[in-house]
């Protein structure tokens, strides 16, 4: 009985601890755009696709099937809409305005990443 | 010793394979397909057809102008089949969606998105928006012409002329916009079609000069119109554009063109080069 339920703890143990996540630009806008972990800055009318990776503490990293979900705070300012690819979003710049796209990694919420969509130049 | 080097630069050279580009379609950020750019109706120059999808994607788009795109997957073979995404205005600021079309509401750059049914974002494209600096005006039949200074017509015949949108580099702007042509004096050269669009079919009546100007919004042109020849009546649609617009040569073709020239904005030989551009229009 006692190994029963030791094994839940074990297999539980044995996955990845969430560290942060990479995000990396995957498509090339016109204009600059300023993806990072910390802080995504872009200007209205761009989108930009990005490649999101979630990093993890120990030894075991985390799989593709590992649920993955960016989601924007407020999709009037920046959208942030899901890829064909289940690690790759393209985020959308739609009005001037400041907001926090919320990452969520295996259903538990991971904390937001504060963005800001700059009016174009033009 | 010298193998290395040897085989280094073999390796390179066939690294550098010649990668040939298609002009035509605009191929999509994510590298999935391509977007097309589609001609609604007849007068646009990107499409050598009149109507249809046009034969290459324009650089810029006029403010104002009206847009109207295609998605194919090409070659995309997970996709083969499939039907086609929706296209979509990243930001309705700048590109506002109107019918199968958008409209261009503000100059920068646009992203349009192809977007399928369970609204996965599966392509992207980024469209500049320019304003429109000058128009220029060619003969219908030859949209990569250089832009006219002045135009012979023989009295009783007819000429389909083209006007182009340029913006500041003289870049052709593709989107459909309007257009009103005046003709100073309808007895000699008289508007017989199309009239609110880009392109326009003129008839020569009596013999003279006069100025056809081409508007769109503020930016203007004029075109030194000289008739020739017997003094004949307008003469509505026929469209024995046979030989007509031929005598369209440019600058000096005539004598009297020069007194009266009233040249304006467009006329430079454009860098232009790159033929097709913008408007639309319906004859």
């Amino acid at each position: 009985m006692k190994r029963l339920c030791l094994l839940p703890l074990l297999l539980a143990a044995c996955g990845p601890r969430y560290d942060g996540i990479e995000l990396e630009l995957y498509s090339a806008p016109p204009v600059p755009v300023r993806v990072h972990a910390t802080e995504i800055e872009l200007s209205v009318g761009i989108a930009a696709a990005i490649d999101v990776r979630p990093l993890s503490s120990n030894q075991f990293d985390y799989y593709e099937s590992d649920q993955l979900d960016l989601r924007s705070q407020d999709r009037s300012i920046l959208r942030v809409e899901p890829t064909e690819s289940p690690r790759r979003f393209v985020l959308i710049g739609v009005a001037p305005g400041e907001t926090c796209v919320d990452i969520e990694v295996d259903y538990d919420e991971r904390g937001c990443i504060p963005a800001t969509v700059l009016a174009a130049s033009p | 010793m010298r193998k290395p080097p040897l085989l280094l630069v073999l390796t390179l050279t066939a690294c550098s394979d010649s990668y040939t580009h298609d002009p035509g379609p605009a191929y999509g950020e994510l590298g999935v397909g391509v977007f097309l750019y589609e001609c609604p109706t007849s007068g646009d120059p990107f499409c050598d057809g009149g109507t249809g999808v046009g034969d290459e994607f324009p650089r810029a788009f006029a403010l104002g102008g009206r847009i109207n795109l295609q998605y194919d997957w090409r070659d995309d073979a997970e996709h083969i089949g499939d039907p086609p995404p929706q296209l979509q205005s990243a930001s309705s600021s700048f590109l506002t969606r109107e019918g199968d079309g958008f409209t261009a509401l503000a100059t920068g750059y646009a992203a349009v998105l192809a977007v399928t049914g369970n609204n996965e974002v599966v392509d992207l494209i980024h469209l500049q928006i320019r304003e429109v600096d000058a128009l220029q005006v060619v003969p219908a039949e030859l949209p990569g012409a250089a832009p006219l200074q002045a135009l012979t017509l023989a009295a009783g015949t007819t000429s389909e002329l083209q006007a182009l949108a340029v913006d500041t580099d003289r870049v052709l702007l593709g989107g459909v916009l309007g257009h009103t042509w005046t003709s100073a004096d309808p007895e000699i050269v008289a508007v017989v079609a199309g009239g609110d669009s880009g392109r326009v079919r003129v008839a020569a009546g009596i013999a003279g000069t006069t100025t056809l100007t081409v508007a769109h919004d503020a930016v203007t042109v004029q075109l030194t119109i000289t008739v020739e020849g017997e003094t004949n009546e307008p003469t509505g649609s026929s469209s024995d554009s046979s030989d007509s617009s031929d005598s369209s040569d440019s600058s000096g073709s005539s004598d009297d063109s020069t007194g009266t020239d009233t040249t304006s904005t467009g006329t430079s030989d454009s860098t232009g080069s790159d033929s097709t551009g913008s408007t639309g229009g319906v004859l």
